[in-house]
């Protein structure tokens, strides 16, 4: 399989129908909420060059205990500044996307540990080759739309410089916009900075078109990791987009009510943007959640819960009362296996995030609370994501549609299967990829083939054929000379 | 509709456009259509044997059976017909799994046939129906096919009610009839039965959507003037033998609306999946189907514990369907922001870095959390450890643990005779003629 010109190469969905949990008077109550939180509790950022920005910006910091409390009119004025809009460039110029509060953009899952066998069910750690192998794949689905991650880690390289090691392997294997979610510290970050700069040709190149974006996790509950801020301030340096993910567990580490989950998400993540907008006035930014519940049986993750979706649907209502995009836990089911529990999870997390006009949605393709990666599995998720596309665009009601003239010709007892309209709008309706419609006799005598086995052919065809658009030979060895000189800089330190 | 998170489809200029449509297709009946429509309760109480009263018409309740003729037992190469012992087990299931408010027990029963074989199916439905007083006590839907039979199935909940000044107080029973079913539909509404008039169009488009609601309003107006203020709705029978189809999902939605629109509840037979046996397919489409009728404000999901679009019955996919439904309304039910939800000086007192699980405000909010039946949550060594056991293997362990249990109060041996003698009755030659 390769790249098809007639083929889109990334398929975002516009929704039409919206779907809001939360009422005006909720959003200003969590907001007030959330400015009193930050201006009045604070929040922990142990990074000195952070701890600068934010005492320059106005903010009140103990350099003792690295604490900051955000003044209302800081946070007020740093959420005016940053951008409504923006592109997230793909290397691939096809694969730009156009960040604007209209489109949902699906990714990857990213972070995760193990690969998994789809016939013995086995898993093994993830290796480099595995963190390239992930990102063809990826190219090669347009429900996927930017590379969001890695999916999987190299573990067979230095931790110190996994994350470029990572990058190396991503980038030169999809032609779609990569966000990182690993690259922590301040020098990895620059070095990541260098790479991208090497593909588009320098660094204020990749102020035009950034085909790189920056993630990373805040810690819970109230507070930052230093080499997590480090990264995203040389992100906020470079012109780049960026944002902290908070993932608070109602009654761990946030109130076990969902109102106050929210605000606990929310001071994390806005105090986020502020630092990023103090670093870099108007430095194109994101809010990101993935807000859960503990799962009271174990005290651990749930891996999907009712309340997740409710979350993520008033996140991304706050976002948007912001006019900020968002990055929204997406997915991410805590089956082990792509069966009934994973179509459930996904299913429901997935149209949380849709109807309520999730930017970036993070993501697909890990099983086990995103740490198994499935190549199945991801072809199923998005299969449930193309399902939710369809239902999101709602019912078009125009003249065309309503073919009352049709209706008319046809009149009773007719059928429409000749028509012209017909012709003009049959390609409208949803078709499946994997799901499986054989009428039961057939199933059956064909092994019970169900859309498990169909998944697992078309993820075998795309690994067996797929080739993204490859990187010009002297790039590739820039990157490769970059990723060598770090290993030899910060792996051997 | 209950309050909670809905979702409408179309606007209200364009459902106004398709009530509209259906009184256009009603021609000179239209006029009284209108009326009749106006003079009946939107929303009613329906009783159980031995349940409490629930609102018909205010949320989604979901419903369980189908028109099956097979069973698909759990590990079976292939399904098997069904029979009057697999009626009494799914209406046991249905009455231990609380999402389930009302049950529509199995009905094509192959080992009850009587002595009449055109009667057979009759017989059939209204030993089914005995075999769901019998086994559960929660409010039962059953499809009647004429007027006999509805006044059969009318005597049997007039026995389990306690005479028929009771079943017009507390009816433990609903009909549902054909697009043409006139005169079974007024039958059971004289009595005070609740009538499900079934929509049945042919496929998921607008101008079937607008026939099939104008058959069915017919019947409505019938009822409405053989026993006005007599509770009716409609029974939506979803295009398509099964496999989730956008479509259909938008076909659920709009049929709600407008249903609402002319002031009637709308039960949807959604939970049809293509499935051939429970597990990711089912999964996705029951899980779509039932947000759909959730959010759409559907009274009644309909359905559950259906595969192969309706054709097969399943105990394990009654318990997944019963645990997706509790699952949706969770969070159909929304967020709550107050200050005791907010919980701001909370968040001051733990700060940065604490933790909240000790906490007073933790121990008053901690059930809130919904808890899964079959949802894995183990640690992925232990689940390898305990034969990677999934949803589905959870929820067949919970079948046979509920039926290896002893039932639950039972129904008097006295009515149980009646039952039978008025089945009997009713399948004989001579009441058939």
């Amino acid at each position: 399989m390769t790249t098809s010109s007639s083929k889109p190469r990334i398929d975002p969905i516009a929704p039409r129908l919206r779907w809001d949990v939360l009422s005006p008077t909720d959003i200003e109550r969590i907001h007030e909420a959330t400015l009193r939180t930050l201006e009045d509790v604070g929040i922990h950022f142990p990074s000195d060059k952070a701890l600068d920005a934010l005492a320059a910006g106005g903010c009140l910091v103990d350099r003792g205990t690295q604490m900051v409390r955000l003044p209302r009119r800081v946070v007020l004025d740093a959420l005016a500044q940053a951008p409504r809009q923006y592109v997230l460039a793909g290397r691939d110029p096809a694969c730009d996307m156009s960040i604007d509060l209209q489109h949902c953009y699906l990714s990857n899952d990213g972070s995760g540990v193990f690969v998994q066998d789809p016939r013995s069910g086995e898993k093994r750690p993830s290796t480099k080759a595995d963190a390239a192998e992930s990102a063809r794949f990826v190219d090669a689905l347009p429900s996927i739309s930017y590379y969001w991650g890695p999916v999987v880690t190299s573990q067979d390289v230095p931790p110190a410089t996994r994350a470029l090691h990572d990058a190396e392997a991503v980038l030169t294997s999809t032609g779609k916009h990569f966000q990182t979610v690993t690259t922590v510290g301040e020098k990895p970050a620059r070095y990541l900075v260098e790479m991208a700069a090497a593909i588009v040709g320098g660094t204020e190149e990749l102020r035009k078109r950034p085909i790189i974006s920056f993630m990373q996790c805040a810690v819970d509950p109230l507070a930052h990791d230093g080499p997590n801020l480090e990264a995203n301030i040389v992100a906020a340096e470079h012109g780049l987009a960026a944002g902290f993910m908070p993932m608070p567990l109602a009654a761990g580490t946030g109130p076990a009510t969902l109102a106050g989950d929210l605000v606990v998400n929310q001071a994390e993540t806005l105090s986020g943007v502020v630092l990023l907008q103090l670093v870099n006035p108007g430095v194109p930014c994101f809010i990101a959640a993935a807000p859960s519940v503990i799962d009271l049986q174990t005290g651990g993750y749930t891996g999907g819960s009712p309340e997740d979706y409710l979350l993520a649907a008033a996140c991304t209502q706050l976002a948007h009362y912001y006019g900020l995009p968002i990055a929204m836990g997406t997915m991410a089911t805590g089956a082990k296996e792509p069966g009934w529990q994973a179509a459930v999870d996904d299913s429901l997390s997935t149209v949380a995030s849709v109807m309520s006009w999730a930017d970036m949605m993070n993501g697909c393709g890990l099983l086990g609370g995103s740490k198994i990666l499935s190549y199945p599995h991801m072809v199923m998720e998005t299969e449930i994501y193309r399902i939710v596309q369809k239902m999101a665009g709602g019912i078009v009601v125009d003249d065309e549609t309503l073919a009352l003239d049709v209706i008319a010709d046809v009149g009773p007892n007719g059928t429409y299967l000749g028509e012209k309209h017909t012709r003009r709008h049959m390609k409208e309706i949803w078709r499946p990829n994997i799901w499986d419609r054989t009428p039961y006799d057939v199933w059956l005598r064909e092994g019970k083939r169900g859309a498990f086995e169909k998944a697992v052919e078309t993820a075998d065809e795309i690994l067996a054929t797929h080739e993204p658009e490859p990187l010009p030979a002297d790039v590739v060895a820039e990157l490769r000379a970059i990723v060598d000189r770090a290993d030899r800089e910060l792996a051997a330190s | 509709m209950s309050a909670g998170i809905h979702l409408e489809l179309l606007p209200a200029a364009e459902i106004d456009e398709l009530r509209g449509d259906v009184l256009a297709c009603l021609g000179g009946q239209a006029t009284a259509a209108e009326a009749a429509l106006g003079r009946a309760p939107d929303a009613w109480r329906v009783h159980g044997r031995a349940a409490g009263p629930l609102p018909f018409g205010e949320g989604t309740a979901l419903v369980a059976g189908g028109p099956a003729t097979v069973v698909l037992d759990p590990g079976a190469p292939a399904p098997r017909p069904v029979l009057a012992t697999d009626a009494i087990a799914f209406c046991r299931l249905a009455e231990a799994l609380p999402e389930v408010r009302i049950v529509a027990p199995p009905a094509a029963l192959r080992d009850v046939t009587g002595r009449d074989a055109k009667a057979a199916p009759g017989f059939a439905r209204l030993t089914g129906l005995a075999a769901g007083f019998a086994a559960t006590g929660k409010h039962l839907l059953a499809t009647v096919a004429d007027a006999t039979e509805a006044r059969a199935a009318v005597a049997m909940a007039a026995a389990v009610a306690g005479g028929g000044d009771r079943l017009r107080e507390r009816p433990p029973l609903s009909v549902a009839v054909a697009p043409s079913g006139d005169a079974a539909a007024c039958a059971a509404a004289q009595a005070g039965v609740p009538v499900l008039v079934t929509a049945a169009p042919a496929r998921a488009s607008r101008p079937e959507l607008v026939a099939a609601l104008a058959d069915a309003l017919r019947v409505v107006v019938a009822v409405r003037e053989a026993a006005p203020g007599s509770p009716v709705g409609l029974l939506l029978r979803v295009p398509g033998g099964g496999s989730l189809d956008p479509a259909t999902l938008s076909l659920t939605a709009t049929a709600a609306q407008v249903a609402r629109a002319f002031g009637l509840p709308l039960c949807a037979t959604a939970l049809a999946t293509g499935a051939s046996e429970p597990g990711w397919l089912a999964s996705a489409e029951n899980t779509a189907a039932t947000l759909t009728a959730w959010l759409a404000g559907a009274a009644g999901l309909a359905g559950a514990g259906s595969l192969d679009g309706g054709a097969t019955v399943s105990l394990v996919e009654l318990a997944l369907d019963a645990e997706i439904a509790s699952y949706v309304a969770a969070g159909q039910a929304g967020v709550t922001v107050d200050d005791e939800s907010l919980a701001v000086d909370l968040i001051e007192k733990v700060g940065i870095g604490g933790n909240f699980l000790g906490e007073k405000h933790t121990r008053r909010h901690m059930r809130d959390v919904w808890r899964p039946r079959f949802f894995d949550r183990t640690p992925y060594e232990q689940w390898v450890r305990e034969d990677r056991r999934e949803s589905v293997d959870l929820a067949a362990t919970f079948v046979d643990r509920v039926l290896a249990e002893q039932p639950g109060e039972s129904l008097d041996p006295a009515i149980v005779a009646e039952l039978d003698a008025i089945v009997s009755h009713a399948a004989s030659p001579a009441t058939r003629t």
